[in-house]
């Protein structure tokens, strides 16, 4: 009975798999076939090369795009890792007054969606200049509400006794952030800058409004832009390029399991 | 270093936990501060500390005034409940933490790290991570890094409440031997009475915001100032009842005199009401039936090995006495319980404030 009910969830489990990779699959699949073949609908064929990733990588700038993606996630990743443990040292350790009440109203933001701030968002960019730049790409994304609330959650669970040992040896607020409160929740804050950097390198519509050049185009933006041009119909080409930008998320992913499992549900539970 | 608060009060915005506590330390004295959860203890101490502000009154250590200073001015050391080890340090790290703010040189601060894990024979687990200890054993790390910083005090805040009941016996041996070996002085919180009776030079009861009592753990159990003391201090706990004592110097159990079940009163004694408090070990049952003994029944036995407790029932009243040898009575039987004929053994409680009562029973006090 009980091996039956396995039987049919490990069949459930591999269905529900192989609808999710099936895209994926066949993007890789077809990046390995020449784009003639394709046109003509001849998924069999058997001529498989890697010759399109050579195609990718040496006539498009997709390493310029890999490039400013890396330097554009990194650089939100950085500045939300610092000013969202900041900002959380502050909701937690502070002796502010009205702490919780001025959480509840911090968090109300994270109840407005980023498309509504992207008008205003965009304005105040264009105003500042910085169009088409690394810093119009990024400042924007410096702190977030959802940010400040998983790593007030992580601080909480900080036991009182070390916040007494931490006052009663004389640190100051930013030696205890540093010295005690950063390492005891590293992992959610490894946790975290993986999500920020996943979430940031699979941007679209922001990237879409704010570069116009190749010198600032992330990936995502620079794979539309790549299959937008009259003279790229070489769709084996734009499926290796679609599967090299996969890549460095892939690894991360991969890489970060162990916290994302732990960390996501731990959150969940005592949030 | 001694210590001296004068009329110290706490409020917090609603709730007094202090009001006008004074109490002076000697140097080198294991002074136990104990009371029940809510009494005010852990208060007090973080008070000494530093880590909670005072309303009123005023701190001394060694005749200066550190009522306003914060922890670190103050020089001394904290144990705490939960042990607050950083998880992400290994043994010798966490001892070593807490000699960085310190204006040591790195040869010294090594020496003071080998010297504190070897008082608490922890020098062998030097590289493990605090995960990697019982709870015993990160209690121990908690206090080599307390000792290692050689401050002439320390505080504990209830250190051993998180162990269980064997590793307790054997830390509470080795925190009275560290205090011998060291002479800091040492302030202990806890609220188990057994771990202040069996540790403290000098024990401090707190309860409902007041000292309740001072004073060496066998003036505390002999001349309890209160009920609250009499009862908080012993096992199984003292047995308290209202008595009502007549112009004949004969008193029964209740709080009307019932004739009938009248026993003599053993010394002068005024008459009229009192609470009167008897340790189980004096209540013990007569072989047959005499004057001076009260009939009761019995309503459970426990039988612990080397002590026998019978629970009793004496005219609607509880009784618990305690037999120092294996004691075999059926529930249900009829029993007379001696009343204890030295004044010592009579624990006579105002019976409406629950203050001890010295005059009248002369010789019986301090």
């Amino acid at each position: 009975m009980n091996r039956l009910k396995n039987g049919l969830q490990y069949l459930l489990l591999t269905g529900v798999a192989v609808l999710l990779l099936f895209p994926l699959l066949l993007g890789f699949w077809a990046s390995l076939l020449p784009t003639k073949e394709i046109a003509a609908g001849r998924f069999l064929a058997t001529n498989l090369s890697w010759h399109n990733y050579e195609q990718a990588l040496l006539t498009t700038p997709l390493i310029r795009y890999l490039a400013n993606s890396l330097v554009t996630a990194g650089l939100i990743t950085f500045g939300q890792l610092l000013l969202c443990t900041l900002a959380a040292d502050a909701f937690v350790f502070s002796d502010l007054h009205y702490k919780k009440q001025l959480f509840a109203v911090f968090l109300v933001t994270m109840m407005l969606p980023f498309e509504a701030q992207i008008i205003p968002n965009f304005q105040t960019i264009k105003a500042f200049g910085w169009l088409d730049h690394y810093a119009g790409l990024t400042v924007p994304f410096f702190t977030s509400a959802f940010g400040v609330f998983m790593l007030r959650q992580a601080f909480l669970q900080l036991p009182a006794d070390l916040v007494r040992f931490g006052q009663y040896l004389g640190l100051s607020q930013l030696q205890f952030l540093w010295k005690i409160v950063v390492p005891y929740s590293r992992s959610m804050l490894v946790t975290f800058g993986l999500y920020t950097f996943l979430t940031q390198w699979n941007q679209y519509l922001w990237p879409l409004i704010t570069t116009f050049s190749d010198d600032y185009r992330p990936v995502q933006v620079g794979l539309k832009q790549l299959q937008s041009e009259d003279t790229f119909a070489n769709w084996g080409m734009l499926m290796a390029t679609a599967m090299i930008v996969l890549v460095p998320t892939l690894v991360l992913l991969i890489c970060g399991q162990k916290f994302f499992k732990h960390n996501l549900n731990a959150g969940g539970t005592k949030g | 270093m001694s210590i001296r608060l004068t009329n110290v009060s706490k409020g917090f915005e609603h709730t007094q936990v202090l009001s006008d506590i004074s109490v002076t330390i000697a140097p080198g004295e294991f002074f136990v501060m104990v009371g029940p959860s809510g009494s005010g203890k852990s208060t007090l101490l973080r008070i000494i500390a530093g880590l909670t502000s005072v309303t009123a009154g005023q701190i001394y250590f060694d005749e200066r005034e550190v009522t306003a200073l914060p922890p670190k001015e103050r020089n001394l050391s904290m144990v705490f409940q939960n042990y607050a080890l950083l998880p992400f340090m290994n043994v010798a790290q966490n001892v070593r933490f807490g000699l960085d703010n310190q204006q040591l040189s790195a040869n010294e601060k090594n020496k003071r790290v080998d010297w504190a894990l070897d008082l608490v024979h922890l020098s062998g687990l030097r590289d493990r991570k605090p995960k990697a200890l019982s709870g015993g054993q990160q209690q121990r790390v908690s206090l080599a890094r307390a000792l290692a910083a050689k401050t002439p005090l320390v505080l504990m805040d209830e250190p051993l409440s998180n162990l269980d009941a064997q590793l307790r016996a054997e830390m509470r041996a080795e925190i009275i031997r560290l205090h011998r070996e060291i002479g800091m002085t040492l302030i202990y919180v806890t609220h188990d009475q057994v771990e202040a009776m069996t540790m403290g030079d000098r024990i401090l009861v707190l309860d409902a915001e007041q000292i309740q009592q001072l004073g060496t753990p066998l003036e505390l159990y002999n001349h309890p100032a209160n009920e609250f003391v009499a009862k908080f201090i012993g096992t199984p706990e003292m047995n308290i009842v209202p008595i009502t004592v007549n112009e004949h110097n004969q008193f029964s159990l209740g709080t009307e005199f019932a004739a009938q079940q009248a026993v003599p009163v053993p010394f002068a004694l005024p008459a009229g009401h009192y609470h009167l408090g008897i340790r189980p070990e004096q209540l013990v049952p007569l072989a047959a039936a005499g004057t001076a003994a009260l009939p009761a029944t019995v309503a459970d036995v426990q039988q612990l090995g080397n002590d026998t407790l019978i629970f009793s029932d004496c005219n609607g009243q509880q009784l618990v006495s305690r037999i120092p040898q294996q004691f075999e009575v059926a529930v249900g039987s009829r029993l007379q319980l001696a009343v204890p004929p030295q004044k010592g053994a009579w624990h006579l409680f105002d019976a409406q404030t629950g203050a001890a009562i010295k005059e009248g029973v002369a010789d019986g006090g301090r």
